[in-house]
């Protein structure tokens, strides 16, 4: 795969899981009640638990993955052109799925999810008493979304699998430091007055933007997928 | 609405009420406000559905406050 496909493909990649919505969603929920409930020092105290909680998650899920892709290439000799075969396709159907299921179709932000877990989640955000809380919340807010952001992480890892340890490093870095920009966005937004209620309201505004660049992204995931394979074969 | 609901829809509220930065006395007027005219809507009723009675809270709650209401509204739809 030549550079610059794979410069766009980790491009896209961070695009694609700084757009994600259940961990802002799940932030905007947990900083409310927090302020609700106790003061705005505790709150913001808790918000940085929850970020690192939200960083953990990516960071061992990326880890894991890697050491499943280190283990796997031991074991038995990958075929990447069937790997990125399989990961254009993965990406189409995301583009699909991004469009059509990611929001459920109602006049309101909520996600694909089933409802049972998103009352639990919302009940956890509601009950944070401590930091260790607001860590496990941040953590878990990352799970459901698995489903779409697991194909994401494997695309970046096989497209790093060509580098050095210096860029895989720095693109890490940058990963993790994109992926919490709208957990940072959402923290300025109720720092300058704004409570859940214009949160909400602008997640609503953004709600058709949002699914058009997850379609977008993951399609020209796709083609690059493609272009980058047919490149290297 | 039998007591404990009441005490629970109470404490609910104000939560939203202090994360929304109402002051504490508006606040406790509006959701007596509020309390009282829902039940004096629902004198009558035997049974009452969940969104019906969200509805109905709702409704009194804008009269005061749209951003609480909106957000009492939609607080479990979020994500």
């Amino acid at each position: 795969m030549s550079i610059l496909v794979s410069v766009f493909i980790l491009i896209l990649v961070a695009l694609i899981q700084t757009f994600m919505q259940l961990s802002p969603g799940v932030f905007a929920l947990f900083y409310h009640y927090a302020l609700g409930k106790k003061s705005r020092k505790k709150a913001d105290s808790f918000s940085l638990y929850y970020v690192l909680g939200y960083e953990l998650f990516i960071i061992a899920t990326i880890f894991i993955l890697c050491i499943f892709v280190f283990l796997i290439n031991k074991a038995v000799t990958i075929d990447f052109a069937l790997v990125y075969w399989i990961l254009a396709g993965v990406s189409i159907a995301e583009a699909m799925a991004g469009l059509f299921f990611y929001y459920r179709k109602n006049k309101t932000t909520e996600l694909f999810i089933s409802r049972k877990l998103a009352r639990s989640i919302e009940k956890q955000a509601s009950n944070v008493k401590n930091s260790s809380d607001a860590f496990i919340l941040g953590f878990v807010s990352g799970l459901p979304e698995l489903i779409f952001t697991l194909p994401v992480y494997l695309t970046a890892i096989f497209t790093l699998i060509d580098f050095t340890i210096i860029p895989r490093a720095t693109v890490l870095i940058a990963f993790i430091i994109l992926a919490i920009l709208p957990l940072i966005w959402i923290f300025i937004l109720y720092h300058t007055d704004r409570h859940l209620a214009d949160i909400a309201r602008l997640r609503l505004k953004l709600k058709p933007f949002v699914k058009i660049v997850f379609c977008f992204c993951f399609l020209l995931l796709a083609i690059a997928i493609m272009l980058g394979n047919l490149n290297h074969g | 609405m039998d007591e404990a609901y009441v005490k629970k829809l109470r404490a609910s509220l104000k939560v939203h009420a202090h994360a929304l930065g109402i002051a504490e006395g508006a606040a406790e007027s509006f959701i007596d406000e509020t309390i009282k005219s829902v039940e004096k809507t629902l004198k009558g009723k035997t049974t009452i559905s969940q969104a019906e009675l969200t509805r109905i809270i709702t409704k009194e709650l804008r009269k005061y406050h749209a951003d609480f209401a909106y957000v009492y509204k939609n607080h479990d739809k979020i994500i």
